[in-house]
């Protein structure tokens, strides 16, 4: 697993910037025009948007290897600009109307490409004269996308295809995923299902809106609406990773304000970066740097799952971290396609140990409510209430009679409990009260149960409160009478069950055993971890205590 | 006849007293309901015959049947498991009832305590011996032989040591395995244990530890037909 990771670490930060091709010359040298003066300056392309229109002049030395026999040479231009392309004073092409002002011009496309015809390809040096305005730009680049390329035509048009290939395979991936993520929330309603369904696509449009320039190509004065769109998906992708990663691995702890905080983080980030691809990097950075920490923290704590999100987040941040401004050129494709490999095999884990779960739960279910009838017919409690009704029918058969009632009521309620998840306080009482008869009876002694504060509509989990009476006689030291008390209490959301019964004599070991382990099996089942129980001696009694949600009916 | 109930079931120990009382009517009884007044009573009363319940406050009782093993009275168990009946005639018990039982089968237990003493019902691997407050629990295996003196019994065992147990030797030579033969008025033997026999008119057996036990003169007969003489043999009982 590591080895693969490091190897694919490797691929990505080696994969790209594609080596120039040969055949190619970079005309960078131009001298600017405005007006009468001429200045050359390497800042040329800050110049050019405000001031109108301008000419640029180079000299392109092209020598002699650079055509190869029969193929043409050609002429390409890139930039946030109309032009016009002059070469040895023929023009060879033109993007869109150049104008002066901004509504004598029409805006040309972002990229476009030439053929120079033979007879102005001769290896030597030749004049180019650029004329190009900018005044429909909508914004003032910092970094002014401008490029002009002569060479081999068949290499411009090589250049110029770039990554489409590497975007179709990261697209496809993505809406896959999409596609299935969805389905399978569809199926089974399951939360992360759904956010990797709606992930997946905000992913794809991501890299498709990055991808447009090369892929079809606009008109300059679209270029605002890209770089907006961008970073937007670059923001709404980030915010949903990180939900994400939250989600799966800190589960049942909400962090609805801090994934708010780091998203507006990330938006105040973009804000303050003046580049356009200083904010995407400043979005990027902010959301998988926090997604990767929480990841980290939850490998820390050994939760499930985090292992495999770390080192999705980690390929990410790797590359960003080593090539910022490459990231949304190639990294960002590889990386978000890893990043999916990673949720999509996560997800198929947390998948497998949800089914695990509750093939656990109906499993642990079926236990409880075998363990519970079977506490009524485990031999220690039958055949002493056998032994003791034996006597009662020799020597006194009206009381005979009565224990018969006590014990077959139990019997009846606890048949009836035994495939319902909750009952009504009320039921469980009377299942108490007929096991103190039963007791009372065989240890010829009154056994009593004190109810306070009960208004009767409660629910609970079966054979809870009868697990305690059933302990507490058990353990209980012998007495000619015996008060148990149960006091119920609302708290807020909660409902608090203080149960409360005389304390087993000072060397006798109360300790917890098959009684507590069902109780705690029960409250698991019914209320996940959302419940409290614990007793022990208090005052000279032996107190146990339920906390459990009021409402909550499963 | 003395006889003690140990029970928590309070109608339960009625039965108990009110059946026995009943059977053998000249009989003391008495009832305890706890483990600790139980456990009190085994270390200083005298008693005849005890009637003990293994699950006292839901205690495991075999404490308390360790400490009963140790006395000079007989032990019936009166519990609701009977999966624990072999277990318990591991300790020698006499009778295990189990509940809910009838006034016949109690009566039967009684009466095989009320004779000379009864052959065991199951396989005795452990004698108790009371130490101070406490009992020490001894595997029959490292028995070699039992010396009979007055109302107790030496129990001398294959590393050398000599541990009193308040049983008679007749008591005792009615629990254990039928390896332990009585040569002697006074000794309970081992016969796996014996090396050889020596003398003509005084016949001694010879021990594999190298002690030397005589014959009682009504025991040579036997002892001589059990074809020992040359080193150990598999017991012929």
């Amino acid at each position: 697993m590591r080895c693969w990771s490091l190897a694919a670490l490797l691929l990505l930060v080696a994969a790209p910037a594609p080596a120039e091709p040969a055949r190619l010359l970079l005309v960078d040298r131009f001298e600017l025009r405005v007006g009468e003066e001429t200045t050359t300056s390497p800042t040329w392309f800050h110049q050019v948007s405000e001031t109108g229109c301008i000419t640029l002049e180079a000299e392109v030395a092209v020598p002699p290897g650079l055509r190869r026999e029969f193929q043409p040479l050609g002429i390409y231009f890139g930039g946030l600009a109309s032009h016009e392309l002059i070469w040895d004073g023929e023009k060879i092409g033109q993007g869109g109307v150049v104008g002066c002002r901004a509504e004598d011009e029409r805006p040309g496309p972002i990229e476009a490409h030439y053929q120079l015809p033979d007879r102005l390809a001769a290896p030597g040096t030749h004049r180019l004269e650029v004329r190009a305005s900018a005044l429909n730009r909508g914004f003032v680049p910092t970094i002014g996308y401008w490029a002009v390329v002569a060479g081999d035509y068949e290499e411009i048009v090589e250049m110029r295809k770039g990554p489409a290939l590497v975007v179709a395979v990261a697209l496809g991936g993505l809406l896959l995923t999409a596609f299935f993520a969805l389905a399978l929330w569809v199926a089974t309603r399951g939360r992360v299902s759904l956010r990797l369904g709606l992930l997946a696509p905000t992913a794809a449009a991501l890299l498709l809106c990055e991808a447009w320039r090369s892929l079809f190509g606009y008109s300059y004065d679209w270029h605002i609406v890209r770089l907006w769109g961008v970073l937007a998906l670059s923001w709404l992708t980030g915010v949903q990773v990180l939900a994400l990663v939250v989600a799966r691995l800190r589960r049942g702890e909400s962090h609805r304000l801090a994934v708010a905080a780091i998203a507006l983080g990330a938006g105040v980030a973009a804000g303050l970066v003046p580049s356009w691809d200083g904010k995407s990097v400043a979005v990027h950075s902010t959301f998988f740097g926090a997604a990767a920490l929480v990841a980290a923290l939850a490998l820390w704590r050994r939760r499930p799952g985090a292992g495999l999100l770390l080192l999705g987040l980690a390929v990410t941040c790797a590359a960003l971290f080593l090539r910022p401004f490459q990231f949304l050129d190639y990294a960002l494709f590889f990386s978000l396609d890893f990043l999916f490999l990673c949720l999509l095999w996560d997800h198929a884990n947390e998948v497998r140990a949800l089914q695990r779960a509750q093939a656990a739960a109906e499993l642990a279910s079926a236990r409880l409510q075998l363990e519970m009838v079977r506490r009524q017919i485990q031999p220690h409690f039958l055949m002493n209430t056998l032994t003791a009704l034996s006597e009662w029918v020799e020597t006194e058969p009206a009381t005979a009679v009565r224990m018969i009632e006590a014990i077959a009521e139990e019997l009846r309620l606890l048949g009836e409990f035994s495939d319902r998840p909750m009952v009504q306080l009320e039921e469980e009482l009377r299942l108490c009260r007929c096991h103190l008869e039963t007791m009372s009876l065989r240890k010829d002694a009154v056994y009593r149960l004190v109810v306070e504060g009960a208004r009767g509509d409660e629910t609970i989990p079966p054979a809870l409160l009868h697990t305690l009476a059933e302990n507490a006689v058990k353990h209980g030291s012998p007495a000619p009478r015996v008060d148990l008390r149960l006091a119920v209490v609302r708290e807020g959301d909660r409902i608090r069950y203080v149960f409360e019964s005389p304390a087993a004599s000072p060397t006798g070991k109360a300790t917890p055993g098959t009684g507590s382990r069902y109780i705690e099996a029960r409250l698991r089942q019914a209320y996940g971890d959302d419940w409290i129980f614990r007793q022990g001696p208090a005052n000279g009694t032996w107190r146990a205590e339920l906390s459990l949600p009021a409402g909550k009916a499963p | 006849m003395k006889i003690v109930i140990v029970e928590d079931e309070a109608v339960v120990a009625r039965r108990l007293a009110r059946m026995v009382q009943e059977i053998a009517s000249e009989a003391k009884i008495e009832v305890r309901s706890s483990f600790e007044a139980a456990l009190d009573l085994l270390g200083r009363s005298s008693l005849d015959v005890l009637l003990l319940d293994l699950n006292l406050g839901g205690r495991d009782g075999f404490e308390l049947l360790e400490a009963a093993a140790a006395g000079p009275f007989r032990t019936i168990v009166v519990s609701a498991h009977t999966g624990e009946a072999l277990r318990a005639f591991e300790y020698g018990v006499a009778d295990f009832v189990a509940k809910p039982f009838t006034r016949e089968r109690l009566r039967l237990a009684l009466e095989r305590v009320a004779g000379p003493a009864p052959p065991p019902l199951g396989e005795t691997r452990f004698l108790m011996v009371r130490k101070g407050r406490d009992t020490l629990r001894i595997a029959i295996d490292a028995l070699v032989h039992v010396r009979g003196a007055d109302d107790y019994s030496a129990l001398h065992l294959e590393d050398g040591s000599v541990h009193l147990h308040e049983k008679s030797l007749s008591e005792l030579a009615a629990m254990l395995p039928p390896r332990f033969r009585r040569i002697h008025r006074s000794y309970l033997v081992d016969m796996e244990r014996v090396a050889s026999l020596r003398g003509g008119g005084r016949l001694d057996v010879v021990l594999q530890n190298g002690s030397t036990l005589p014959v009682g003169r009504i025991y040579r007969a036997e002892v001589r037909g059990s074809g020992l003489g040359t080193g150990p043999r598999p017991s012929p009982g």
